[in-house]
């Protein structure tokens, strides 16, 4: 099966420090792929890569088999790459039914005409929108909140907003980055269930997150991040077992004094 | 006072609150958008000069000279706006106050528009209804733009530009159009401006309006059309309202705006304050 996106030795610099240093990995299709590390390992770079806000030095990275260099945030969205944020960056002023439906926006299809005589085909591509966003905000359990400002939500119930926001976009790769921060276990359960449910939909996951539970009892593959380069790749239960993962998360054990 | 007498005396102030509101909801456009131009007052001044200078000098119809003050402003919008619109912040205000001046300038030193003279016996040919018409038009067209995904994506891109991108919005394209279409809104104003104050001169459409058009939008506030509305009447009316003060008029002109900016800083049509007051009665 030809993968769904591929990094090759992918480096990035900001002024001499080298912030990700020739990272490979590839997502497969329905594939739920986990990305782990210490704090400042790069993994949220690497995001910014991915998604066309920052350039890499060198490498390349590839969705679909197309070539993702150069290409500005928004086409590389429009190709089918959605994200969430580690630091929430939702329409704060909007209500949460208008962000998810900007998440809409590419695949709103009427013109600019049809818009100023209320035509029947906006008419009906807005009612549709409409309830398919009221569909997205039950799915992450936002319903009853749908006209509220999403500036008035809870830190959890934000990020269950960008999660549907993102779905809105109607993506073949979701990057989630942190999703579960700051919720509570039931809701963790929740948000690791919807993921799941995407599986099924065939849609691939590429997920930061440093509660190892959730990573672990979710992922097909992981790729562990340190200092900027990759340490580990494999399995969950590889991960787990490998002593330079367990290095990095622990600290080097002392040597045994002769 | 009989109504004629009182629509001979008061007729101008009337169709300036119209005019104005248009201004108001012009530059609310690009600020809806995220977008701080200055260059409003100048593309007012582009209509009512390409306007006036049809009716007077090509004895052209007066719709037919409407329609090309709007399009004339609408095309040097679209001229500028294409590299200026590469800037954002305190720069996007500066280039645009820069055109501003240009514009200025351009109309004190050509010979067509009368240099620092203007342009004086301007057929009286602008009706209330005119006026009436034009704003109720602009209102219907903003308000189709804000119910739809092209309302939504100018929000997105004032709250987070970038977040915006990356729903896959092309912002670049979306902020010209607000911006064209903001400079065809005030082109029409122009135009309709023209030709019920008979004489144009470049002073008219200098730094100094384009401020009071800022003001009216901040004033009466961006989120929803009541406020520009609303921003452009008081700020076109003060000044009347205030005439007994005489030499002290500007002076509480300016307290009058720093005191409601200060204590509301969203403008004085707030729907979410609004809304706040009928739920607590």
């Amino acid at each position: 099966m030809p993968e769904l996106l591929h990094l090759s030795a992918v480096s990035l610099e900001f002024g001499g420090v080298r912030a990700l240093d020739e990272v490979s990995l590839s997502v497969q299709p329905g594939q739920i792929y986990g990305l782990i590390g210490p704090n400042g390992a790069g993994k949220t770079s690497l995001f910014n890569l991915i998604t066309g806000l920052y350039k890499p030095g060198q490498g390349q990275i590839r969705f679909k088999g197309d070539s993702l260099l150069g290409m500005p945030p928004q086409h590389i969205a429009q190709r089918g790459i959605a994200r969430t944020f580690q630091n929430i960056r939702l329409f704060a002023e909007m209500t949460l039914i208008d962000n998810v439906m900007v998440g809409m926006h590419t695949h709103l299809a009427y013109r600019f005409w049809d818009l100023l005589l209320r035509s029947r085909p906006f008419r009906r591509a807005e009612q549709q929108a409409r309830e398919q966003a009221q569909t997205l905000l039950e799915r992450v359990g936002l319903a009853p909140y749908a006209y509220a400002l999403a500036g008035t939500l809870s830190y959890g119930n934000q990020r269950k907003l960008e999660i549907a926001r993102a779905l809105a976009m109607q993506p073949q790769l979701l990057l989630f980055d942190e999703p579960v921060a700051g919720m509570n276990p039931t809701e963790k359960n929740d948000i690791q269930g919807l993921i799941r449910s995407l599986r099924v939909q065939h849609l691939s996951v590429l997920l930061i997150e440093h509660d190892m539970r959730f990573v672990m009892g979710l992922c097909d593959a992981l790729t562990v991040l340190d200092f900027g380069r990759v340490i580990a790749q494999g399995s969950p239960q590889e991960i787990q077992e490998n002593p330079a993962v367990i290095a990095a998360y622990l600290g080097e054990e002392a040597p045994h004094a002769g | 006072m009989s109504w004629a007498d009182w629509w001979a005396t008061y007729s101008t102030l009337v169709l300036s609150v119209g005019v104005y509101g248009m201004m108001a909801l012009s530059i609310s456009l690009t600020l809806s958008c995220g977008l701080l131009t200055l260059a409003n007052a100048a593309f007012m001044g582009i209509g009512a000069y390409v306007s006036a200078i049809a009716t007077t000098a090509f004895d052209l119809p007066f719709f037919e000279a409407l329609l090309l003050g709007t399009l004339g402003s609408t095309f040097v919008a679209l001229l500028i706006g294409l590299p200026v619109l590469r800037l954002s912040g305190v720069y996007l205000a500066m280039a645009t106050l820069g055109f501003g001046e240009v514009v200025r300038i351009i109309l004190l030193n050509l010979d067509i528009t009368g240099g620092p003279l203007g342009l004086n016996g301007i057929p009286s040919l602008t009706q209330w209804w005119h006026v009436l018409s034009a704003l109720l038009g602009t209102v219907f067209l903003l308000r189709c733009l804000r119910a739809s995904r092209i309302g939504r994506a100018f929000e997105a891109i004032r709250e987070d530009e970038t977040a915006a991108r990356l729903m896959g919005i092309n912002t670049h394209p979306l902020k010209l159009l607000a911006f064209v279409l903001g400079a065809a809104i005030a082109g029409l104003a122009g135009g309709l401006n023209a030709h019920y104050t008979f004489t144009l001169s470049p002073g008219n459409f200098g730094f100094e309006n384009a401020v009071d058009i800022l003001t009216m939008a901040v004033l009466g506030g961006i989120r929803g059309l009541p406020g520009p509305l609303l921003g452009g009447a008081i700020v076109t009316l003060l000044p009347e309202v205030l005439r007994d003060l005489q030499d002290y008029r500007m002076a509480a002109n300016g307290l009058i705006l720093i005191l409601v900016v200060l204590f509301l800083p969203q403008g004085l049509w707030d729907p979410q304050r609004i809304r706040g007051w009928f739920k607590r009665a």
